[in-house]
């Protein structure tokens, strides 16, 4: 590297300060924006995927009228006898409206007598005593869903009203630890029984049926044979799931449309101003330059230089700041344009992976287009016979 | 040496404003000589500098220095060149206004890869030579046109060239200046440099050192 | 004297590469991807047996996303689509199949 030039590039930048200090913010704010969003939108994926392979194989909905509705139960053991089909089983969730506070829990009710469940829990919950199977009714709670109804004064237990007016003491009998928070934050976990108290749900039915497929070939197979057996059920594989969290941000639309939209807008106007020509000062000034006996391959060194100071130490300024503000200060106001007006909000506490192929997309979108607009009126001022210039 | 053969420079050519500025011109300067081009405005003396420094290229014939073929270089080594060969004092200094004097001055050895203390010496000893150190933080758009002609010369002189050319160089001096600017060319003249000053300065007329004086009028030599 | 800029320069380029490995490292370190905790997560799921994430709750069509039905999308009536800002941001499951497929337009 030329040292010299290097340093008169410095200079040159430091001669017009203002302008390019302003250049820098803009761009670093630009950048900043940007790569937080993506990071952001790229923890979100690698949650979702990282616990795709605990979700069963296949889920059958029963729809009418496009709307989903309960399923009889006696239709898991047909769908048993199909083989390749490990386990087929009903389960029991829905929503919970809590008046007070305007929000819904989710509700999911689990076979309280299995073994499995009890050590599960024990992992999974903090506060857990085995509960679940005592005389008093219980349930385990997600941590914002405790800490609202503690807000409400429900510290030990809750009255949910059922349909018929009535209401049911449930105990609280554990939290979710908070590593579970992005899933659990919002559930509430309880018997099968209970649930169906609660809701009054019919004992003949049930919310929907999953179907556990050991062999991963013959989940397509299978999920063709639920549909031909019937015909009024939607059949939803793991696979589906995965190709729903892949489009989960619909990047061409909404927010994100008129946000990048502002973006490249933004940018180009940077752009354009660089690229618009340079002022008679500066063309002078490279005139005068090559007069004294400067290449044409020096002043665009020195361009270089000046763009590559500018645009690269804007870029990782603004990519070390973001990923601050998305994993360490866990982004506040972008996080609430994620998280809604939802009351019930999970701790925004991301996975951390830096995904390189998105930052290396933000850095050839950028920084080369900005190279590229100081240079090229840069290189046509230069061209230019140096007595044109200075006369 | 430097050989003008057969030099004409058109601007505008086949344009209804067409400009002539030199036409047909012949001429030889052996290495050491003091050469002045008189000759008022318009002559094209300052045109013939120009090509001469390769600050332009010719519409016909070519300029040869030391035996190299200058008129028709590329862009790039017509730089070089410049830099190794040329020492130019041009009319309106033509130096950077945001840059101070020592700036100014050290500009032409930047893109050459000598070090830092080789420079700063080089620019220390010139500065000193003309008296100009103890303004070398200024910038130079805050100095007098005595000043600023100090700070071009030293800059032209920083490479140690060969050659010196002046377009106009008493333009904007006083009487007192004009005399240390012909003190310091009868310098040049004594350590054996080529010098050619293109002038209407009656003062560089009939000066006892000046080796030839070129008549110019038209874009012709008279 | 002459190089000082570059210098200074240089040490600001030092100090944010520095900055942006002390952040790597610590996240690394700190990150939520270690075995326990995946397990944890794993074994909830399990449980459960539900996909997406307690990020935005305000309407069932975005908590359950990838599970969520077509009047879940209509809320108010057939004529509106859902209102909540989160609906900006999470585009409805393919699993609704809101938009033609190609293929079924195809044949």
């Amino acid at each position: 590297m030329k040292n010299n030039l290097f340093e008169f590039a410095l200079n040159s930048l430091l001669r017009r300060g203002s302008k390019n200090i302003f250049i820098t913010i803009i761009f670093s704010l630009l950048i900043f924006v940007l790569s937080s969003v993506f990071l952001i939108t790229n923890a979100l994926k690698t949650e979702l995927y990282s616990t795709l392979e605990a979700l069963p194989e296949i889920i059958v909905q029963k729809m009418v009228a496009g709307k989903q509705k309960d399923i009889e139960i006696e239709r898991s053991d047909q769908i048993l006898q199909i083989s390749g089909v490990d386990d087929a089983i009903a389960r029991v969730w829905g929503y919970y409206y809590f008046e007070n506070q305007g929000v819904n829990f989710s509700i999911i009710g689990i076979d309280s007598y299995e073994n499995q469940y009890k050590e599960n829990l024990a992992i999974i919950a903090d506060r857990f005593t085995d509960t679940l199977n005592s005389e008093k009714p219980s349930m385990i709670v997600g941590q914002a869903v405790y800490d609202i109804l503690k807000q409400n004064y429900y510290e030990d237990y809750f009255y949910f009203v059922k349909p018929d007016g009535d209401s049911k003491e449930v105990n609280i009998g554990g939290i979710f630890k908070s590593s579970t928070n992005l899933e659990s934050s919002d559930t509430i976990v309880m018997s099968k029984e209970l649930v169906r108290e609660i809701f009054n749900l019919d004992e003949n039915y049930a919310t929907d049926i999953v179907v556990k497929v050991p062999n991963p070939k013959e989940v397509s197979t299978i999920a063709w044979k639920i549909k031909e057996l019937y015909p009024d059920t939607r059949v939803i594989t793991r696979e589906d799931i995965k190709v729903s969290y892949q489009n989960i941000f619909d990047y061409k639309s909404g927010l994100f449309l008129a946000f990048f939209i502002l973006a490249i807008f933004t940018f180009f106007i940077i752009i354009y101003d660089k690229a618009s020509g340079l002022s008679s000062e500066e063309k002078k000034e490279i005139g005068i330059l090559k007069a004294i006996g400067w290449k044409i391959d020096d002043i665009l060194t020195v361009k270089l230089y000046e763009a590559l100071i500018i645009s690269a130490t804007s870029f990782f300024f603004a990519l070390t700041l973001s990923i601050a503000y998305v994993y360490l200060l866990e982004a506040p106001l972008l996080r609430d344009i994620f998280m809604g007006y939802s009351i019930l909000k999970p701790e925004f506490k991301l996975p951390f992976s830096l995904n390189f192929q998105v930052i290396a997309l933000l850095f050839f979108i950028t920084i080369p287009v900005y190279i590229a607009a100081t240079i090229i009126p840069s290189w046509k001022a230069a061209t230019l016979e140096a007595d044109e210039v200075i006369r | 040496m430097i050989e003008v053969k057969n030099i004409s420079k058109k601007f505008n050519e086949n344009l209804a404003n067409e400009v002539i500025a030199l036409n047909d011109i012949n001429l030889t300067i052996e290495q050491g000589e003091l050469a002045i081009l008189k000759g008022a405005s318009g002559s094209g003396k300052s045109t013939l500098l120009s090509l001469i420094a390769a600050l332009s290229k010719p519409t016909l014939g070519e300029v040869i220095v030391d035996g190299q073929r200058i008129s028709k270089l590329p862009d790039n080594f017509s730089a070089l060149f410049r830099r190794e060969h040329i020492g130019f004092i041009f009319q309106k200094f033509n130096l950077i206004s945001t840059l101070n004097v020592y700036e100014n001055i050290i500009t032409p050895l930047l893109p050459s890869e000598i070090n830092r203390e080789e420079i700063d010496q080089k620019a220390h000893k010139v500065m000193a030579e003309f008296s100009i150190t103890h303004k070398k933080e200024v910038k130079v758009a805050n100095l007098s046109g005595g000043e600023q002609q100090r700070v071009a010369i030293c800059r032209a002189l920083i490479n140690s060239p060969k050659i010196i050319l002046a377009d106009e160089p008493t333009a904007n001096l006083d009487a007192f200046l004009t005399d240390s600017f012909l003190d310091f060319i009868q310098q040049m003249k004594e350590e054996k440099k080529t010098i050619m000053i293109a002038t209407h300065d009656p003062v560089f007329f009939n000066l006892d050192f000046t080796d030839r004086e070129v008549d110019m009028r038209n874009g012709q030599i008279i | 004297m002459f190089y000082k800029k570059s210098k200074i320069y240089f040490l600001i380029v030092v100090f944010i590469f520095f900055l942006f490995s002390v952040e790597i490292i610590y996240l690394n370190g700190n990150n939520t991807f270690n075995s326990n905790e995946i397990q944890q997560r794993s074994l909830y799921i399990q449980m459960v047996s539900l996909p997406d994430l307690a990020i935005s709750s305000e309407t069932r069509s975005i908590r359950n996303r990838s599970l969520s039905d077509t009047f879940s999308i209509f809320n108010e009536g057939p004529e509106i689509r859902d209102f909540f800002p989160a609906s900006f941001i999470y585009s409805p499951s393919p699993n609704l199949k809101l938009q033609p497929s190609r293929i079924t337009l195809e044949k």
